[in-house]
Order: C-alpha cells, then sequence, then structure tokens
C-alpha cells in the first residue's frame, strides 16, 4: 500500500538558524527521491525529523494515516515505532557485532527470534552473501554500505532515508557504488529519500527531486524536468546551472522567444506565455555546443578565455558577450586563446521572470 | 598482617563495588545524555568527594545517619539497629566516599559512544534499554571496567571517613588503613609495614591490570586510523 508524505514544519537551533519544509510527496510509481541542497540548507534536518531523530517546535509530519507530528497536539511519534530505515553517513555500524548480528539487529529488537531466511534473502540481494561472520570493521566502504543498507531493510520500513549515502567512499569506487546503489533502490518498492549535495550523484540515483536551501523547499518534481526547468532564479543556482544571464524579451510567439543579451539575441523555445519583460536565460554547461560550420541557431564565435580539465571532460570558459561556460569531451583539445564556434539548441534554454 | 582487618577491607570494597555498579549505572547513563540546564550542578554535586576533606565528608554522614536524621531513624526502625559505627554504615559511608570513582569514568565512557550508533538502533525498533545493553554497554566496557576497579581500589585504602563514622570496632569497623594507623601509633613498625607493602602491592597489580585492560578494549573501528 501507498502512502502519501505530508511535511509542513520549522525547527528552529538554539542559537542557530531555523529550518523550514513544507512539501506533500503524492503516492507515485517513482519512488525515489532526491533531497538536493547545499550543505546548511537544512537537508538532513528535514531527514532526521522524518525518522523521529529530531523535534520540531511547530507543524506537522503525516505518513499515510500516522501522524508523527503534530505540535498544535503535542504528537510526536519516537523513531522506535515509526518503523523507518535510516541510513547514516558513515553508515553506524555496529563494530562490536558480525554483520549477520548487524542485519538481524532490527527484527531482534522486534522480537522475531528466527530470521534466517530474512537474513539469506536481504544477503542475496544485496551480494553480501560471503560477509556473514566478518566484523564491520573488516569489510569495505562500498560493502558496509551494502551491509547497512540490509540492516535498514531487514524490518520492512515504510519509508527509507539516506543521509549522504557515498560521502564516506573513496572517490575512486564511488561511482561504481553510486550505480550499485540505484540498481538495489530500485529492486525495492519503498519510498525512498536521499540527500545529496552532489549534482551527478543526484542524476544518478533519483527518479524525482527536491531543491531545498535556506528559505525552504524551492521546487520539487522529476529529475530531468526540475534541472531542464528550474522554477526561478533562486532555484537555478542551487541546482548550480553554470549560465545565468539577465536579458530581456524583445520578440515572443507561441514557437519561439527572442531575448536580446547585450548585443547578442538568443532564440528560446516558447513555453509558458507568464512571463515577465526582464527574464534570467537559464542554460545548463553541457548544452553549449562546439557547432559545426552549419549551424545556424543561436551560433556565435567567442574566444576560450579558460580551459579546466575534468578528466574525460572539460570546463570552458568563453570570453565575449556573453561569457558563457561550456563542457566539452576532453578529446576536441580545445585551447586558451582559441577562437570557437558554439551553438545552444533552442529546447535547451530556459527562461524564468525576473520579478 | 592484620588479617581480620584486610578481610573486613575486602568485604567493605566488595560491597561499596557492588552497590556503586547498580546505582552507577543509572545515574552515569543519566550524566552522560541528559540535555537538563542544570546538569553542571549535578556533576559537580558526583564529583564534591573527589575534593571534600574525608573528616568533612565523614562528619556530614555521621550526622546524617545519626539517631536525630529522618534517614538514621528510618534504618533504625526497619533493621532495629544504629547505622553509624556498624559495617552497614561504613558501606554506605563508602559508597557516597567512592561515586565519582564509579560515575565519572562510566560516564564518560557513555558519552563518547558516536550518537549515530544510537540513533541507529533506535531507527531500528531497539528501546532505551536495550539500545543501552547491546549497543552503549557493550562500546564502553572499557570505562565501566575502570569504574568498578577504581571504586574497589579507592574504597580498600579509605581512612578518613571510615574514622569519623565507623570507628575502629575489631571484625565491624576496623579497616586496614586503621589497622597500619594503630600499628604505627603503637610503634609496631613491622607490622605497619608488612600490612602497607601488602595493600600497596594489592593497589599497584589491581591499576596495572586496569590499564593492561584498558589498552586491548575494544576502541570502534572507526576511531582506529
Amino acid at each position: 500500500m501507498d502512502n502519501a508524505l505530508l511535511i509542513d514544519f520549522a525547527m528552529a537551533y538554539h542559537h542557530g538558524p531555523t529550518i523550514q519544509a513544507k512539501l506533500a510527496i503524492e503516492p507515485s510509481a517513482d519512488k525515489i527521491w532526491v533531497l538536493f541542497g547545499r550543505s546548511g540548507s537544512g537537508k538532513t534536518t528535514l531527514l532526521r525529523a522524518l525518522a523521529g531523530l529530531e523535534r520540531p517546535q511547530t507543524g506537522t509530519i503525516r505518513f499515510g494515516q500516522a501522524r508523527w507530528l503534530d505540535a498544535a497536539t503535542k504528537t510526536f511519534v519516537r523513531p522506535q515505532a515509526r518503523n523507518v530505515g535510516f541510513l547514516h553517513q558513515h553508515y553506524a555500524l555496529f563494530p562490536h557485532m558480525s554483520v549477520d548480528e548487524n542485519i538481524v539487529y532490527g527484527l531482534r529488537a522486534r522480537g522475531i527470534q528466527a530470521p534466517a531466511s530474512r537474513l539469506a534473502e536481504l544477503k542475496a540481494m544485496l551480494q553480501i552473501g560471503e560477509l556473514g561472520a566478518r566484523f564491520p570493521g573488516q569489510i569495505s566502504g562500498g560493502q558496509r554500505q551494502r551491509v547497512a543498507l540490509a540492516r535498514a531493510l531487514a524490518p520492512n520500513p515504510g519509508l527509507l532515508l539516506l543521509d549522504e549515502p557515498l560521502s564516506a567512499l573513496d572517490a575512486a569506487v564511488r561511482a561504481q557504488v553510486r550505480r550499485e546503489l540505484r540498481e538495489a533502490l530500485q529492486q525495492l518498492d519503498i519510498l525512498t529519500l536521499i540527500v545529496t549535495h552532489d549534482r551527478a550523484e543526484a542524476m544518478t540515483l533519483g527518479d524525482n527531486i527536491i531543491v531545498q536551501d535556506e528559505s525552504g523547499i524551492l521546487q520539487l518534481g522529476p529529475i530531468g524536468e526540475v534541472f531542464g526547468r528550474p522554477r526561478d532564479l533562486a532555484t537555478a543556482r542551487c541546482l548550480g546551472v553554470e549560465n545565468l544571464l539577465a536579458g530581456q524579451i524583445v520578440e515572443a510567439n507561441t514557437q519561439t522567444t527572442t531575448v536580446q543579451l547585450g548585443k547578442t539575441q538568443l532564440v528560446a523555445k516558447s513555453v509558458s506565455n507568464s512571463l515577465s519583460r526582464d527574464v534570467w536565460v537559464v542554460i545548463r554547461a553541457e548544452y553549449v555546443c562546439l557547432a559545426p560550420d552549419t549551424a545556424t541557431e543561436n551560433c556565435f564565435e567567442a574566444p576560450v578565455v579558460a580551459v579546466h580539465p575534468e578528466g574525460a571532460l572539460t570546463r570552458v570558459v568563453l570570453g565575449g558577450d556573453l561569457g558563457l561556460v561550456m563542457v566539452v569531451l576532453a578529446s576536441t583539445g580545445v585551447c586558451e586563446g582559441d577562437m570557437v564556434r558554439v551553438a545552444i539548441a533552442k529546447e535547451a534554454i530556459h527562461l524564468v521572470s525576473a520579478t | 598482617m592484620d588479617w581480620q582487618a584486610l578481610i573486613l577491607t575486602a568485604k567493605v570494597a566488595a560491597w561499596t563495588t557492588a552497590i556503586l555498579l547498580i546505582i552507577g549505572f543509572p545515574m552515569a547513563y543519566w550524566l552522560a545524555f541528559t540535555r537538563w540546564r542544570l546538569r553542571f550542578a549535578a556533576e559537580a554535586l558526583v564529583a564534591l568527594p573527589l575534593v571534600l576533606p574525608p573528616t568533612v565528608l565523614g562528619f556530614y554522614m555521621l550526622i546524617a545517619m545519626g539517631p536525630n536524621s529522618p534517614f538514621g531513624q528510618a534504618y533504625e526502625s526497619v533493621s532495629g539497629k544504629l547505622l553509624p559505627f556498624s559495617f552497614e554504615g561504613l558501606v554506605v559511608a563508602s559508597v557516597i566516599y567512592s561515586l565519582p570513582f564509579a560515575v565519572q569514568p562510566m560516564a564518560a565512557a557513555f558519552a563518547k559512544v558516536d550518537s549515530s550508533f544510537i540513533e541507529a538502533s533506535h531507527c531500528l525498533g531497539a528501546s532505551r534499554m536495550r539500545t543501552f545493553w547491546k549497543v552503549i554497554l557493550p562500546q564502553s566496557i572499557g570505562g565501566v571496567v575502570a569504574g568498578v576497579v577504581l571504586s574497589f581500589a579507592h574504597t580498600l585504602g579509605e581512612f578518613g571517613v571510615v574514622l569519623m563514622v565507623g570507628g575502629n570496632i575489631p571484625n565491624e569497623t576496623r579497616t586496614v588503613a586503621i589497622s597500619i594507623y594503630d600499628e604505627v601509633q603503637a610503634l609496631n613498625y613491622d607490622a605497619a609495614a608488612q600490612t602497607s607493602l601488602f595493600l600497596l602491592a594489592v593497589s599497584f597489580v589491581v591499576l596495572a591490570l586496569m590499564y593492561g585492560l584498558q589498552l586491548k578494549a575494544w576502541t570502534p573501528w572507526t576511531m582506529r586510523s
């Protein structure tokens, strides 16, 4: 049975910030949600409040029929009674217990004495069958993550919460563990919230995304849609979109909208007709492309000001009128001082009102 | 050597340690995890026997146990005996006297357990009690052992409080420290030296054992470099 998650609370820290969160997650087939934001934006507070590890002073949290928090009636359901799976950043595996003992801990705590079949099932699913007798100190970071996931899943939680699940791992294994984690989570049919501040992590792991900053929840929805069409400037900034340019609409029809940026005009596909005249032009770096000579749409030449190699990709800072940032394959061999011809598809140009 | 005094002292120390283990656990747990604003006051109260002259402590306890105090009267009506200058009175006094030696290492060890372990346990459905026995205690066993050993060793050597509360009754309140004092007063330096050496050896062995165990005591892998 699917449950809706309704959150609306404010939590004030003593001598610290006040974290606000208001959102509703309706039941859907895409159950993996990423909670995205900079550090200090309150994502971990939100996750901990869902687990019952923090108690916000005001507001409500409801999961299905259960009322986990209602400050007005002083209702607060303890973590023990929420049946939520929570994965700490460093997994918090009990170091004095073997892998098997860790996994069955939640079952034993609930008085289930013979969890052998469940244990075998979990270990098979997460491919940790051979680790049972070892201790957390004797296995790798990726294996620890799987064991922690198995432990959290053992009591069949209704909600799974992961706090920066990859931050404890070495960079070398992170990409692989990320894909494996996605596969493991996809096998489950549990509403899952994953806190991250890493774009690549968010895109690999999530179906949906919740964007949060200090002021609260900025936007939520399918991950491609939110990254492609952030609702406003603050959301685009929070998502780390590289190119945010102020412009003015000079012409708009049902097909295209033309924006003046200094001396340059860009043509965007018309999506919304409720834009103000002053707009922000939002373009992701990966959509600024090196153009073939035949290209005409949103096409111009610009000098290369700086080049930042990032492994397979290279981040290129352009000069000229717009000062765009683009990402190209390292194999294109773009160098500082080159003149390059770039093009931007009109579908990749997203406009948000400036007011 | 005054075997009678030695055996009596061991009995006092054993009883004191056992009682401290029982009342020390909840006190240490509370001190380690409470968010009460006045926790510092409770900590100061527990630490008081560390700095108070034993005679001062003994004096107040003598008053508190006496037949004019509610506590003394309650004890008398239940047991029909008076608490001061009795074995039981000595144990009560020793418990108070050694309280910080039991509670402080235990509380420090409990507080050192990473809160994420405790939270993980709660999220997995374990009660606070279960979390204590299964997660907190196994990770702080070194501190508990230290608390037990220190209270035992500390009780072995107490003098001032015993003198004030227990007096010097053979086989009832005459502990080794008193016995040594008596021997010195009587100029029996040989006997005093024997008992002193024995006490010194026992104290050293007990402490060495504790530090040896402590080193091997289990430390979480997250804290290993």
